[in-house]
């Protein structure tokens, strides 16, 4: 199955437009994959541009799972399954991992597989915890060196460490790199990856406690006890000033501040038709330190609970990332932005820098009117989208009144305490 | 060519789109021989050799057909030549304990053996005092006969070779080392785990004093497996369990052991197995020998240039003319099982990995203390399985070593 949802994923136009009302492209394949959505219901797959794309994956899913591909992932006991003496490093330990106990406490069927293979390679890629990482999306497979053990994280979940100094240096390195991989951690229930769930873009997690964001990383040493208590994200900073680790977090959030003023300063700039890259360039800097410190914030709070927090960071992170990816397919397009158009994007830009305000500033009403607004935006531009040719452009600025609507939804988000 | 469409049913295991690369360890068992098996337990399950009753008669039946097919797949000149055993390792064993060898006796072995026919060796010497001489391959696992005319002398008593490396693939060459172990009255077994599942084995042709071969590996079931004795040597060798089955005659204060094969099956034999190994050998003979040989060629040398031809990968062994359908390979400073661990979780290729009881090759000859991937072919296996095992290696080495 792990090649089929990529094959399938390579074949999708990877905007993450959320028009199809999944977040990324990449929850899209694994729902295409396993038969939970058709691939008709992506807007830009039906587009002329992406009609031998779209029969490519009819004909994947027409020949049933890819020749060699595995099955649903059946998984066994939880924990360390396996620690022993390097047979050809004397003193050194190896220990081998499943991490199964799952999102949901214990599950049967991981129909989507584990690891979100690609959030695997960029979370482990970006955090700056790991300076040695190679990563393959397409096989699901990491290697990373730490100093100079070697750890090799597999899609389906398993987590393997080579020359560990002792048994307990085997566990710890199992436990670091099991945190910094939480955010890419498959929800079976809504196909989304924990960092999808934790940047609003997931219908399902807003009625409930995400189950990935509840569960916590599974941890070798201990099964994972869901947590009793429940609050939402209106919270987040409140509980992040408590915390030794707070002060990432209030870093993150201050890099994704000023994220903001640079990608409102580049959609002014291209609407006037006056663009200076050094905005971009501001906004892909902020960024990359913003999810740094999330994963880093993840990995160094102590308790599974607070760390969720984290997530939240991460998930904003990715909202405002799909944003400047956005402006950048603007910027590329060269085509000059016309008037009508123009205006949209002034509106995009507007309903994304009032969201993030609205959950910076904790204000659920501001947050209230984003919807409203990201509504009456949808009506016109789905009008534009019927009516105009300039449809790529129409996507990228729909991407970003959309990201923008997920991080309004986060204030009234249930979040696990 | 085979009927690759047509085998490939005979193994529904293959229906789930696994790609299965470890046939060195053991190969699958084809519908044919289960329902061989089936038979036996649904129609006439009893006791062999004792029994006056039809089952009985009937099982016993099947059980010495099952010696009669192992005899002419190995071209032996009768049955009382072949003895079920439950794998290689317990006819190699049979011979090392039976053979009644003495201090001051010589052993000649070689460093590519299997662990199978290597450490009992090791313990005789330790035990009884036999010296033990063993011979190195180059680093393709080539040997120079000229090593063989010097290790063996007039004291040597037996030479254990394996016919194929289950490491490397590389085809002992037995011809010439035949001549040399005769020339000095010696004996030579012959680890034919390897050979007798792939190619026809003619016991005559390799002039061989015994030949050890597992079911396992050859569609049959696990715990069948075979011993060649020649004919000659047959009271050379004492069994090594004797009791139910191995008499002529006893009294109060005497036995008699029976002829063989009979004296080395003591106790009630695996019947069902036995049975299974003659319908794997039916089955394979079906599609003919040469043509499995032929079609592992061509799967072999596929996949030995493939892999080669991957930056950062290297493969063991030589050149595909010395050879069969294992290639043992390493993708860079990657630990051999992470690599096969990849293959399966991100592509269901099943490879082994490890040093594939092989130690004193690992150490000696390839310098690989962390030992190899190894991916083997049979019958079954398409050219477009191995080049799903190349892009799928290629991806590896290009993302992460």
């Amino acid at each position: 199955m792990a090649h089929t949802i990529y094959d399938i994923y390579e074949l999708m136009p990877k905007k993450d437009c959320g028009l199809c009302g999944n977040p990324s492209c990449r929850t899209s394949a694994r729902k295409i994959a396993t038969g939970d959505m058709s691939p008709g219901q992506c807007v830009n797959l039906k587009l002329p541009e992406y009609e031998k794309n779209l029969e490519r994956i009819q004909r994947i899913l027409k020949e049933g799972v890819e020749f060699g591909a595995k099955g649903t992932v059946v998984i066994g006991e939880e924990g360390i399954a396996y620690i022993h003496p390097c047979i050809s490093e004397a003193g050194r330990v190896a220990a081998e991992t499943k991490l199964t106990s799952g999102p949901e406490g214990r599950v049967d069927n991981l129909k989507y597989g584990f690891f979100d293979p690609f959030m695997m390679c960029w979370a482990l890629g970006t955090s700056g915890l790991y300076k040695d990482v190679r990563c393959s999306p397409k096989l699901g497979v990491a290697r990373i060196n730490i100093d100079d053990k070697t750890v090799m994280v597999f899609q389906d979940g398993r987590i393997n460490v080579r020359k560990a100094k002792d048994k307990n240096d085997a566990i710890q390195t199992i436990r670091l790199v099991s945190r910094s991989l939480w955010a890419s951690i498959i929800c079976s229930c809504c196909g989304n990856a924990g960092v999808d769930c934790a940047s609003g873009g997931c219908e399902d997690c807003l009625t409930k406690v995400c189950p990935v964001l509840a569960g916590g990383p599974p941890d070798p040493m201990a099964s994972t006890k869901a947590p009793t208590g429940q609050t939402t994200g209106s919270t987040i900073f409140d509980r992040a000033k408590k915390l030794e680790t707070g002060k990432l977090f209030e870093k993150g959030f201050q890099d994704l501040d000023q994220a903001m003023d640079a990608l409102r300063k580049s959609g002014q700039e291209l609407s006037e038709g006056n663009f200076d890259s050094k905005s971009i360039d501001l906004l892909t800097e902020k960024l990359a330190e913003a999810n740094n410190l999330a994963i880093r914030f993840v990995v160094e709070t102590p308790r599974v609970q607070d760390a969720t927090i984290g997530l939240i960071l991460a998930g904003v992170t990715l909202d405002i990332t799909r944003m400047s990816e956005g402006l950048a397919t603007l910027i590329h397009s060269k085509r000059p932005i016309e008037k009508e158009l123009r205006n949209i994007l002034i509106e995009a830009i507007s309903i994304a820098e009032q969201a993030y305000k609205s959950l910076r500033t904790v204000n659920p009403d501001q947050a209230k009117q984003i919807t409203s607004r990201y509504a009456e935006f949808r009506k016109e531009w789905a009008k534009s989208f019927r009516e105009k040719e300039n449809r790529d452009s129409l996507v990228a600025i729909e991407k970003i009144a959309t990201n923008g609507f997920y991080i309004a939804r986060l204030l009234t988000k249930p979040l696990p305490t | 060519m085979l009927n690759l469409q047509k085998i490939r049913q005979d193994f529904p295991i293959l229906n789930t789109g696994i790609v299965y690369l470890d046939n060195a360890a053991s190969s699958l068992t084809p519908e044919y021989v289960l329902q061989k098996m089936l038979e036996y337990y649904h129609q006439y399950r009893a006791n062999v050799h004792r029994g006056i009753h039809h089952l009985s008669q009937k099982a016993s039946e099947e059980y010495e057909r099952a010696h009669t097919k192992i005899a002419d797949f190995i071209n032996a000149r009768s049955d009382s030549e072949i003895i079920i055993t439950k794998n290689t390792t317990e006819g190699i064993n049979l011979i090392a304990n039976g053979l009644q060898l003495k201090k001051g006796d010589k052993i000649v072995t070689t460093m590519i053996e299997h662990h199978s026919n290597f450490i009992m060796w090791l313990r005789l010497r330790q035990h009884l005092g036999v010296n033990v001489e063993i011979i190195k391959p180059n680093r393709e696992g080539l040997f120079n006969l000229a090593d063989f005319e010097k290790a063996i002398d007039d004291k040597t008593k037996l030479v254990a070779v394996t016919h194929v490396s289950n490491v490397l693939g590389v085809i002992t060459p037995l011809e010439g080392i035949e001549k040399i172990v005769h020339k000095h009255g010696a004996y030579l077994l012959v680890d034919g785990a390897q050979s007798v599942p792939h190619m026809k084995v003619d016991v005559r042709k390799l002039n061989c004093d015994f030949l050890a071969f597992s079911g396992h590996k050859m569609c049959g079931p696990t715990g069948s497996g075979a011993l060649y004795i020649r004919e000659e040597l047959l009271d050379e060798v004492d069994p090594v369990y004797i009791g139910g089955g191995t008499i002529e005659n006893v009294g109060k204060d005497f036995y008699k052991l029976t002829k063989s094969p009979m004296k080395f099956e003591a106790g009630t034999p695996p019947i069902a197995e036995a049975i299974g190994l003659g319908a794997a050998i039916e089955y394979l003979e079906t599609i003919g020998m040469e043509n499995i040989a032929a079609h592992e060629r061509i799967l072999a040398k596929k996949m030995r240039e493939g892999l080669a031809k991957i930056k950062n990968v290297e493969v063991y062994g030589s050149e595909p003319k010395y050879g069969i359908g294992i290639v043992s390979f390493n993708v860079g400073d990657l630990n051999p099982h992470d690599v096969a661990l990849a293959l399966d979780v991100s592509s269901n290729i099943v490879v082994r990995s490890g040093h594939h009881c092989a130690l004193p090759l690992m150490k000696e000859v390839l310098g690989r203390k962390d030992g190899t991937v190894r991916a083997s072919a049979y019958l079954y296996n398409t050219e477009e399985e191995v080049e799903k095992l190349i892009s799928i290696v290629s991806e590896l080495s290009r993302s992460l070593t």
